[in-house]
């Protein structure tokens, strides 16, 4: 089956790469996952399958703590599930749907941690589908809710809407530029966080940064929604604007920066996976500054996490050498025939 | 001034955090808040929470047995009852994180029918005075109409 990630549309943004929306859901009648019998997460466990079965329009898949850790670790590398819950040992389980867009994680911090993905911008229709399949847990499961703290969490700061709304975003211009302090630090102003996808600091790995809301209290969905899409749009613009600068600035120079990642990513017999992402971070800005051809079917986002140490070496068997081989061989294949 | 955090070093870091409109000054030690930009906030709101008056040590939550030592510890609940539990220790720390705000947003589908009633009817009146305000009269009369319904039935 194709996964939401597989095909990058022809004309698809440059920057942004994806869309998350998550929800937190706790029954009333349960105490959170961290107080929980087993028996009671055994019970909580069907109940969701239960649930989950009825949902005819996706099939689902269904990992539990009898999954083999590497599959966790890979569903966590793909962020499918988190690592807390990869790392786990209690029961759990979680129910991702064929595509890979819908997952619905059961016993991990809270009772339920419903997410959907999708490619580019598209926040509104995520929580749209969200929305429904909330519904329709919540008619069978009865949520734990308070008028005034809105749906209850085991941790306060999820409370109220147990909302949290992110897109991923490619931004090497305004990292390269230094301007994203400014920005992230106007953003915390509205309570949006800006933050490096790939490990933190001031050089994520391949430029990419999550933007999400902080607090999901006080405001009703749509206006977090509409929060986080002005901060995303902002960075747009921004970077657009950065990137036709460096252009200007000097093309040879950053023509030769693409081309090279696209030598080494389509020549190299070893890579790691940070070399891997700072090099599909310029391909990418190759491509949308047209110094590349675009290439509808190159799936820049799968590819990413194709890479990833886990998803390469399901197993776990491999050496840190054999996965840097396989990464690219990988790559070379995908990049070699582009020609 | 010390970290608020860990109490222990020197606080070198300063910033204002701002939820939702309310301002809070936080004031860490390297270290602290090193951890708190390398993982969700909602960590560090964890160990904020020992600021909380320990109005009831002994406190427990009835419902799954979580003693007030243990929430002033991780900063999280055991179970939905606890908020009502511990209504008063969790107060600062829900102040310090949201101020005053009050859920505005969804209501399950099986929450009680006078609570989306209430629901209906400030949603009806913040209505009622975009309307005003954009002169379009035709739509106030009929939220007018609804909020008098609403009201006469929360009676």
């Amino acid at each position: 089956m194709n996964k939401w990630y597989s095909t990058a549309p022809k004309g698809a943004d440059p920057i942004v790469l994806s869309s998350r929306i998550r929800l937190a859901r706790n029954l009333a009648s349960l105490p959170f996952p961290g107080r929980m019998s087993r028996e009671q997460q055994t019970d909580l466990v069907a109940r969701v399958r239960e649930c989950v079965s009825a949902w005819h329009a996706e099939s689902f898949t269904e990992y539990n703590e009898t999954t083999p850790a590497n599959t966790l670790a890979a569903l966590a590398e793909s962020h499918l599930i988190s690592p807390d819950f990869a790392g786990a040992s209690h029961i759990r389980a979680a129910f991702i749907s064929g595509d890979e867009s819908v997952s619905l994680m059961v016993c991990e911090e809270d009772h339920l941690r419903l997410q959907l993905l999708g490619q580019g911008l598209c926040l509104t229709e995520l929580y749209a589908k969200a929305d429904r399949l909330d519904d329709d847990l919540g008619g069978r499961l009865h949520f734990a809710f308070d008028e005034q703290l809105g749906f209850l969490t085991h941790c306060p700061t999820n409370l109220g809407c147990g909302l949290r709304a992110s897109v991923m975003l490619h931004l090497p211009a305004l990292a390269q530029s230094g301007g994203l302090r400014r920005i992230s630090e106007n953003a915390a102003k509205m309570g949006i966080a800006l933050r490096g996808f790939f490990g933190e600091g001031s050089d994520p790995a391949g430029a990419l940064y999550q933007i999400s809301n902080q607090a999901s209290l006080g405001l009703s969905e749509g206006e977090i929604l509409q929060r986080v899409t002005e901060v995303v749009e902002h960075l747009l613009r921004e970077e657009m604007r950065l990137r036709r600068e460096l252009l200007r600035a000097d093309e040879g120079a950053l023509s030769d920066r693409v081309w090279r990642a696209h030598g080494l990513l389509s020549s190299a017999r070893r890579m790691s996976t940070a070399e891997a992402m700072r090099l599909l971070s310029d391909i990418r800005l190759g491509i949308s500054l047209s110094l590349l051809p675009e290439e509808a079917d190159l799936p820049l986002f799968g590819l990413l996490r194709e890479i990833m140490p886990a998803v390469i070496d399901p197993q776990g068997k491999m050496t840190p050498t054999e996965r840097d081989t396989a990464r690219a061989d990988l790559l070379r294949k995908t990049f070699s025939r582009k020609e | 001034m010390l970290c608020e955090n860990c109490g222990k070093n020197a606080a070198t870091y300063h910033f204002t955090q701002n939820i939702n409109g309310h301002e809070t000054a936080h004031h860490l030690c390297a270290q602290c808040a090193a951890k708190a930009g390398s993982s969700d906030l909602s960590d560090l709101f964890g160990s904020f929470f020992f600021g909380a008056p320990s109005l009831r040590r002994a406190a427990v939550c009835e419902s799954c047995g979580m003693t007030y030592a243990e929430l002033s510890r991780s900063g999280k609940v055991g179970c939905a009852a606890c908020y009502t539990a511990f209504a008063g220790e969790l107060r600062p720390t829900l102040q310090r994180l949201y101020g005053n705000a009050r859920h505005t947003g969804k209501v399950p589908a099986d929450a009680s029918q006078d609570l989306r009633r209430r629901r209906r009817l400030s949603e009806a009146k913040r209505e009622l005075s975009e309307a005003i305000a954009a002169q379009e009269f035709e739509r106030a009369a009929a939220l007018r109409d609804e909020i008098r319904a609403l009201d006469a039935e929360n009676q």
